[in-house]
């Protein structure tokens, strides 16, 4: 059975934007309200970090707002618990990006059972051993939730292939070399990106959402021309540490050029 | 029964395993990076003028072979089994991470990668990068903690010295985990024209073997030593165990001979409670840390806990797959020794032999004076002299000092 974020996405209003948000942060109140708050803004796929005291993927805002959230006693458990009480009052997809020393420990032999039963659509381990995408690929497939892989401007054509074709939520394109957040870093480079975005399309049967560095509405706008959907992480969670659910919310309408009316 | 030093080294499994650990968990932006060192050290490995070079270098620029030196005095200190210690302390910039950081700095000119990055910890082996860049003209950064770079300010004008930029890292606990942390990040957007030359045997595959492999020189050499200076193996050999390196080293060179017994020392620090020490084989489980699979000290979803110890080192809360799979086979036995423990052995090595050894090296002295004093006469011990504790003896002096104003326990 397929899972429902590839008509998500394909039903959204354009520009197609995932704003990505951390667990429990600033506080488990604010994340909950944060979520809702980006389902009522129109979000129709939101990403949810699951803090992680060593997250390697991340700038400094993303890994610095978990470090804050482990510190202040949240638990990745806290967070599925968190998800799975308001899942029923959220229309939007939820998707966990969660890395694998998490999942290994929550349930090595079935990584994907702990995320589909708090309630989440989707899938993305961002460093997933390549040898055992398809040990999650069939895990997610078991409890019908979405398996994003993660496809970089230096994967080799022939790799992302395959990893495209495994996809079954949407495939998440890396916008650029390097880590999250595009503070003071070089400029998105829209010719890497489409190449990225195309050696991608012919393999996989669902969407493609790019992210990693964008941070402005002329970014979502840009990115969305080749893409099916722009994921924006930094700038919410900047947004959710300065003013919570409603800066989330406004930026989230700033970001995809919308009127600030409810679906 | 053995087998001729340095051929045929073992290799791990498919893509890195070594039992159910090892593996490659990392972002997808640096998997096709593995995927080209892993085929560029495999070439490298069977090419006999890749070869021949890196031992001209360990020869004419690293000092070795290193010697293995009797120690009598400490040997009687101990009324049991002859003592012997590997003298890596006596390698080039004063500890065995050199062997490693000629060995990858020659990879990486041959892959074309133009600038070197890498962690550190107690600062030997940014030490050992730098030196291996300097000689090279290639530039070099290096992250190290902020607490480290505390404990260790000696090493860091060393690195600076030789041309390196050292990068303070500020975040989480400040220390081993943290700069390899920001290296990867590094490493992440930069990936077409740096290498990283990850320190020890830990990380994502290729690195646990690459390293192993640069490092069992020091195996292979003291086997040899041993059969002709003793005429005989050893009974026993004793490395401590951080991220693993040297251990991985003298350990390759007796694997297969089943008459050697191998024992590990992790760092015990203050006691066992989780956050007091860095004993990860002794007190932790299997995990994924930093790219590969392996025995972690992790909370039960996956958090890194915090870790202990008096050596920057040892402070580390994972350890090489390789040493998580001998654990786990039973080939090595795993101890710990605390920082007392060590502390002693620091005094008493100086004392007794006149060798000043690293607080990480202290460790293995600890544990040795201890099973030689369980040995006959006859047998033989040998400990990898992994350093010099000469980057030491500013935390020793302030350690010795607060022990001295804090009665005994």
């Amino acid at each position: 059975m397929s899972n429902s974020i590839p008509d998500a996405i394909r039903a959204s209003s354009k520009p197609c934007l995932i704003p990505f948000i951390v667990g429990g942060h600033a506080t488990m109140g604010a994340f909950e309200e944060a979520l809702l708050a980006l389902d009522t803004a129109g979000a129709p796929v939101i990403e949810v970090g699951i803090p992680f005291s060593d997250p390697i993927a991340d700038g400094p805002v993303i890994a610095q707002a978990m470090h804050q959230v482990l510190a202040g006693g949240t638990t990745a458990r806290g967070v599925l618990a968190c998800v799975k009480a308001l899942r029923e009052r959220c229309q939007a997809r939820l998707v966990a990006m969660v890395s694998a020393s998490i999942t290994t420990r929550l349930g090595e032999s079935d990584p994907a059972l702990a995320f589909a039963a708090a309630g989440f659509d989707g899938i993305i381990v961002p460093d997933l051993d390549p040898d055992e995408a398809s040990h999650l690929a069939v895990s997610a497939r078991r409890h019908s939730i979405g398996f994003i892989p993660l496809v970089a401007p230096t994967t080799e054509p022939a790799r992302a292939a395959t990893l495209a074709s495994m996809a079954t939520g949407f495939v998440y394109a890396i916008a650029r070399k390097g880590i999250t957040g595009g503070d003071g870093q070089a400029s998105l480079d829209l010719a890497e990106v489409s190449a990225t975005v195309g050696r991608i399309r012919g393999s996989a049967t669902v969407p493609v959402a790019v992210g990693f560095g964008l941070s402005s509405a002329a970014d979502v706008t840009a990115v969305t021309q080749g893409a099916d959907a722009a994921i924006v992480g930094t700038p919410f969670v900047r947004a959710m540490s300065a003013g919570g659910a409603s800066t989330v919310a406004a930026l989230y309408r700033q970001l995809t050029g919308t009127a600030a009316s409810p679906r | 029964m053995s087998v001729s030093p340095g051929l045929n080294p073992p290799v791990p499994g498919q893509h890195g395993r070594f039992g159910p650990f090892g593996g490659r968990f990392v972002p997808e932006t640096l998997v096709p990076a593995l995927i080209e060192l892993d085929e560029a050290y495999a070439q490298a490995r069977r090419d006999q003028s890749f070869q021949s070079q890196l031992r001209s270098l360990l020869r004419e620029f690293v000092g070795r072979p290193t010697p293995l030196t009797h120690c009598p005095r400490l040997t009687d200190a101990c009324a049991g089994a002859s003592i012997w210690v590997k003298r890596e302390d006596l390698a080039h910039t004063g500890a065995h991470k050199i062997n490693n950081t000629m060995g990858q700095v020659l990879l990486a000119l041959r892959m074309g990668k133009r600038r070197i990055i890498a962690e550190t910890g107690a600062g030997q082996h940014g030490v050992a990068t730098a030196t291996a860049c300097a000689h090279f003209g290639l530039p070099c950064e290096i992250y190290m903690g902020s607490e480290d770079v505390r404990r260790q300010s000696l090493n860091v004008f060393r690195m600076r010295l030789l041309g390196a930029t050292v990068n303070e890292v500020t975040t989480g606990s400040c220390t081993l985990k943290d700069a390899t942390n920001e290296a990867m990040r590094d490493w992440m957007a930069t990936v077409g024209e740096t290498h990283y030359i990850i320190g020890s045997v830990v990380g994502p595959h290729p690195f646990p073997t690459m390293v192993r492999d640069f490092q069992r020189i020091i195996g292979d050499e003291c086997r040899e030593q041993c059969l002709s200076r003793l005429g005989m193996l050893p009974d026993l050999v004793v490395a401590c165990v951080g991220g693993g390196s040297n251990a991985a080293g003298i350990f390759a060179g007796f694997e297969d001979d089943p008459s050697v017994r191998l024992l590990g020392v992790e760092a015990g620090g203050r006691g066992t409670k989780p956050g007091d020490h860095a004993a990860t084989l002794c007190h932790g489980s299997p995990g994924v840390l930093h790219g590969c699979k392996t025995m972690v000290l992790q909370d039960s979803e996956g958090q890194t806990m915090p870790v202990h110890s008096c050596s920057a080192g040892l402070d580390y809360p994972g350890v090489g797959p390789e040493h998580a799979a001998w654990h786990l086979s039973g080939r090595v036995r795993y101890t710990s020794v605390t920082d007392d423990e060590a502390l002693d052995a620091f005094s008493t090595m100086s004392r007794t032999e006149g060798i000043l050894p690293a607080l990480e090296t202290s460790h293995a002295i600890a544990a040795a004076m201890h099973e030689a004093a369980k040995l006959p006469k006859s047998a033989h011990v040998v400990i990898n002299g992994s350093g010099r504790g000469d980057k030491d003896v500013m935390e020793a002096m302030r350690l010795l000092e607060q022990r001295s104003r804090t009665p005994a326990r």
